[in-house]
């Protein structure tokens, strides 16, 4: 069917494209067989394996480079032809955005990753010394595996085909859902061809900031991963700690930023309503975090105290088996239903699983050092993996998987008696590394409970047909409705835990700690925090439940504790300051979500709901959502509001909302205006953006939530000048409903009830008359009843006239409610109506809104910084320690 | 007995508690028919707006109604009361979930998710925004 020659297409360069993802390929490849054999020492003659891995790495570098940078020249040039570029972008947007267009995009996110992947494997390459071949086989490995994601291959088995990755070069006419459609035979069907464009809502800084922090978290957890596989594979199971800790230390502050960004982002631009929804999508990336904080604690006790070493080994393997556990989850579609936010199945589901096992399962195959073991272990995982291949998942397959993850489980078990460093001393209650070790452990639980919750929908998925399993996570099983209150169920009481740690932790000294100083230490400690507890309990009655106070106190002591600590012990000596920084921005995330996300006050209520005339529940009464008129002044929380008027920029419609306060005359103030946006877009939906006014001591987040489309379009009509002006509606009148009704049926409108009676002929049917001739005079009987109990009666006429009808609407002016008889149909004794219900211009002229106050907002964004900088802090230390 | 495999015991004993109250207060995807069933318990619904009929939403009168008919999976079709605002662009949606219970003949909804086509992929019928003339 190729035969039409397509004009102005630059083939040239998705076949560069495909060709560098080869050679990306190829190069990850020979980089994880060089990178192997270096660190076996095979010896090639002339040949040095070493070189190969130097020289596969920087080839490997450059290809993905080139793939980046060939897409944003693509971009740039607006090469529709690339379904990638047609799909992001278009010839409207700004330049300012290429990027964010870049990683929009899972194949973008995934060269994203990768990116930063060989830019960590850069600075590996001088700076990993001994550990630099074991280190980089691991991550040329992940480099391997995230290629194939972008590869775009199609693998035809005897049994299946197996489609590998998405490709970004792909042509948009020959793209699965385009290459159907008639525009691709015409020759020259670019030169009218626009990209679909950017997602408007995503045309912001943080779409440009937020992105590559996160994908850098990401990337950089495969650090320690590495390390730690590094230190199993040679049997030095100390050593790889030491220089791994400062990479650990970055990975949890850029991980940290990447996550906080997210829930600022979703704070300041996008209505969630919050900093933090428990949304699958943010999960996946805490869990890994949390896990890795606990890890590098751990790695800390083991440099000082040579103790729990096994607990770091676990917890910093697991962190980056999480991340590729999140991407499973987030990218595959399995949690189907349950969140809006996972990205789009692309059909790699398969492979994301792949790879997620496969990295669980490297280190089980490293550590078995026993060679026949091994090789029986490997055989039988083949084996495992083939009949997938060919019986897909069904019940046995999953059962086989579910007796060999038990038997991985007793071969660990088994090579960690075996080989493992066994009989450590156990460290006393009185030393920082038995708290610290204590720490870790809750931030494993706090991580566990949030992925099973996370993950019910995806366990359903796979055990919901297994027998014995099936009864614990049934096929329709999701996360509850309510899952921010099992969350809080138990994260609260986890963070009080991890936040009296916090505070008791740094006072005791590695090893044994005397009572009576650690008694004198803390003192001054508690001291201040009962003042503050109590001040805190007198001016507000926020913290009356107990779970709430006891965060309070914990979170509290935790900050001055620490501070006691920098001030007293480390003297603010930067170089030492790093965790008690971290720890103070830590407690004071943990006090500033407590306090803005479980007080946050909904002022837009309004309890006093019109009772409806149809029997409501009792929840309808309470509502959160303020009607405002325009022009009108109505009280909402402590402020009275007026919506005064709207203005158009591009697709924004901005509406101006007055706040006044009362001034000590009790005349009214105007305080602020806030401008919350409607962003209307015909492709990618209509976003409400919210507007936020700032305090010291809280904030008052609005967003609309309901506009009427009518006013939309009249206020885009008026902004445009090339539009005509609309005309004066002379239908005043909008249909409220369209049935089939038949005598004695009830019809309700919001506010109304309608009965219909059954019809009146009004006139005689004349026998002698040709039926075509004839004329039938209908008169509808209708009953309106209002909520003050009034009744009126309206009577719409219909004529059948020549076989056609004739209406005659009536309108009651009382209701504002028109009925229309449209037909009837004398067999199922039905009559079709519609009823109008009277638009008032001025009474459409009106905007819905949320607003909500947080509290103590800005300790969390202060916490936030503490936090992120106290861990560098840390990172920098390690690095100049090491040295 | 070692300090380790007291904390190990502890760990698992917490984590077995982790999943029975994960499980036992877990959500379900349900057919209209099954929460009809089960009046008054909590499910999660998945089907389609049915667009033929009447979407009813006057904030003038509760800001917070929002009454609509949705088809479920099976194809059954139920009366929804959702409690709060029409969803923007609510009609264009493909697929609806809701979160709530049956009430006598109406369905209570409390939170509702919606996939809209053009936000997360790309059908052929987006295609119409080309101009081909």
């Amino acid at each position: 069917m190729n035969d039409i020659q397509y004009i102005g297409e630059w083939l040239w360069a998705g076949q560069l494209g495909n060709a560098l993802i080869a050679l990306a390929f190829a190069s990850a490849l020979l980089g994880v067989f060089s990178w192997f054999y270096t660190e076996k020492n095979v010896s090639g003659g002339w040949f040095s394996w070493q070189k190969a891995g130097l020289f596969s790495f920087w080839v490997h570098t450059l290809s993905i480079v080139g793939i980046i940078g060939l897409i944003l020249f693509l971009l740039f040039n607006h090469r529709f032809e690339y379904h990638y570029v047609w799909q992001h972008s278009n010839k409207a947007m700004q330049m300012k955005y290429i990027l964010s267009c870049l990683w929009e995009g899972q194949e973008g996110s995934f060269l994203l990753w990768m990116f930063w992947h060989v830019v960590l494997g850069a600075v590996l390459v001088f700076t990993a010394g001994k550990w630099r071949a074991p280190v980089m086989f691991v991550i040329m490995l992940v480099q391997l595996f995230l290629v194939s994601m972008i590869a775009g291959v199609v693998i035809e088995l005897p049994f299946v085909d197996f489609k590998l990755g998405a490709n970004p070069f792909i042509l948009l006419r020959e793209h699965e859902t385009m290459r159907n459609m008639p525009f691709v035979r015409l020759p020259e069907y670019l030169s009218k061809l626009d990209g679909r464009g950017l997602n408007p809502l995503l045309q912001n800084y943080w779409m440009t900031i937020h992105p590559p922090t996160l994908f850098l978290g990401f990337a950089s957890t495969v650090i320690p991963f590495a390390f730690a596989l590094a230190g199993l594979w040679r049997r030095q199971f100390n050593e790889w700690i030491q220089p791994a800790l400062p990479w650990t230390f970055f990975s949890v502050m850029i991980l940290g930023l990447g996550i906080l960004m997210g829930g600022a982002w979703a704070y300041e631009a996008l209505s969630f309503g919050g900093f933090w929804a428990w949304d699958p999508v943010e999960n996946a990336s805490l869990v890994p975090w949390l896990t890795l904080v606990g890890g590098a604690h751990l790695m800390l006790v083991f440099r000082n105290k040579g103790t729990s070493l096994l607990w770091a080994f676990i917890l910093i393997l697991l962190s980056f088996i999480l991340i590729l556990y999140s991407t499973f989850l987030t990218r595959s579609g399995v949690l189907g239903e349950s969140s809006v936010h996972a990205f789009t199945d692309l059909g790699m589901s398969g492979q994301l699983l792949f790879y997620l096992l496969f990295f669980a399962w490297l280190p089980i195959v490293i550590f078995t050092y026993n060679k026949k073991l091994r090789n029986n272990y490997v055989l039988l995982t083949v084996c495992l993996f083939a009949l997938t291949v060919i019986l897909g998942f069904n019940v046995y397959v999953t059962i086989g998987y579910l007796v060999f993850a038990g038997f991985s489980i007793f071969l660990l078990v088994l090579n960690f008696r075996k080989y493992f460093p066994q009989g450590e001393k156990e460290d006393g209650f009185s030393s920082r590394e038995f708290w610290m070790f204590m720490g870790a452990l809750v931030l494993l639980l706090s991580a566990f409970q949030i992925i099973v919750e996370t993950s019910l929908p995806a366990f359903g998925k796979a055990f919901g047909e297994v027998p014995g399993l099936k009864e614990l996570f049934p096929k329709n099983i999701t996360s509850s409705s309510e899952v921010i209150e099992i969350y809080n169920a138990w994260q609260i009481p986890f963070a009080v835990l991890i936040a009296l740690l916090m505070g008791v932790g740094q006072f005791f000294r590695y090893r044994e700690t005397p009572m009576k100083q650690w008694l004198k230490d803390m003192l001054i400690s508690v001291l201040f925090t009962v003042l503050v507890c109590i001040l805190a309990l007198s001016l507000t009655d926020m913290f009356s439940r107990p779970f709430y106070f006891l965060l309070l106190f914990t979170s509290v002591f935790a900050i001055s504790s620490n501070f006691h600590y920098l001030a007293a012990f480390v003297k603010f000596k930067w170089r030492f300051a790093g965790p008690s920084v971290a720890h103070i921005g830590f407690a004071l995330i943990l006090l500033g979500s407590l306090v803005s996300a479980g007080h946050k006050k909904i002022i837009s209520e309004n309890k006093s709901g019109v009772v409806n005339l149809e029997a409501l529940n009792e929840e309808f009464k309470n509502n959160e959502n303020i009607l405002l008129h325009k022009g009108d002044t109505v009280p909402m929380g402590e402020y009275m509001v007026t919506y005064r008027k709207d203005s158009v920029d591009g697709i924004n419609l901005y509406f101006a909302v007055d706040y006044f306060t009362k001034n000590e005359a009790g005349a009214l103030e105007k305080a602020f205006t806030l401008f919350p946006v409607l962003q209307t877009n015909p492709r990618f939906g209509n976003v409400a953006e919210p507007s936020t006014r700032h305090f010291i001591g809280s904030d008052i987040y609005t967003h609309l939530t309901y506009v009427e489309p009518e006013k939309i379009t009249k206020l885009l009509a008026e902004a445009d000048p090339n539009s005509p002006k609309p005309e004066e509606m002379t239908d005043q009148f909008k249909e409220i409903m369209h049935h089939e009704i038949e005598d004695g049926d009830t019809m309700y409108t919001l506010n109304s009830f309608i009965v219909f009676n059954g019809l009146k002929s009004l006139s005689k049917i004349d026998t002698t008359v040709a039926s075509d001739k004839l004329r039938l005079d209908l008169q509808g009987l209708f009953v309106i009843g209002d909520t003050k109990g009034n009744r009126y009666n309206l009577n719409p006429g219909l004529a059948i006239v020549n076989n056609a009808y004739e209406s005659y609407p009536a309108l009651n002016e009382e209701t504002g409610v028109k009925i229309e008889l449209l037909s009837i149909n004398p067999e199922a004794r039905k009559v079709e109506v519609s009823v109008m219900q009277k638009v008032d211009a001025a009474a459409n002229d009106f905007i819905i809104m949320k607003a909500i106050v947080f509290p103590g907002i800005n300790l969390l964004w202060i916490g936030c910084i503490l936090m992120v900088l106290g861990s560098g802090m840390a990172a920098i230390a390690r690095i100049k320690k090491k040295h | 007995m070692k300090k380790s495999y007291i904390f190990l015991f502890a760990i698992l004993a917490v984590a077995v508690g982790i999943i029975y109250w994960s499980v036992s207060n877990a959500g379900a995807f349900a057919s209209f028919a099954e929460a009809r069933k089960a009046e008054g318990k909590e499910f999660q619904v998945a089907g389609v707006l049915n667009k033929d009929k009447d979407m009813i939403y006057d904030p003038t009168v509760n800001t917070d109604l929002f009454t609509f008919y949705m088809i479920d999976k099976e194809g059954n079709e139920q009366k929804v009361n959702y409690k709060g605002s029409k969803p923007q662009d609510f009609e264009k949606s493909e697929e609806v979930v809701i979160h709530g219970k049956m009430d006598g003949d109406v369905f209570v909804a409390h939170k509702i998710l919606m996939k809209c086509p053009s936000k997360y992929n790309d059908t052929g019928s987006e295609y119409k925004e080309v101009s081909m003339n």
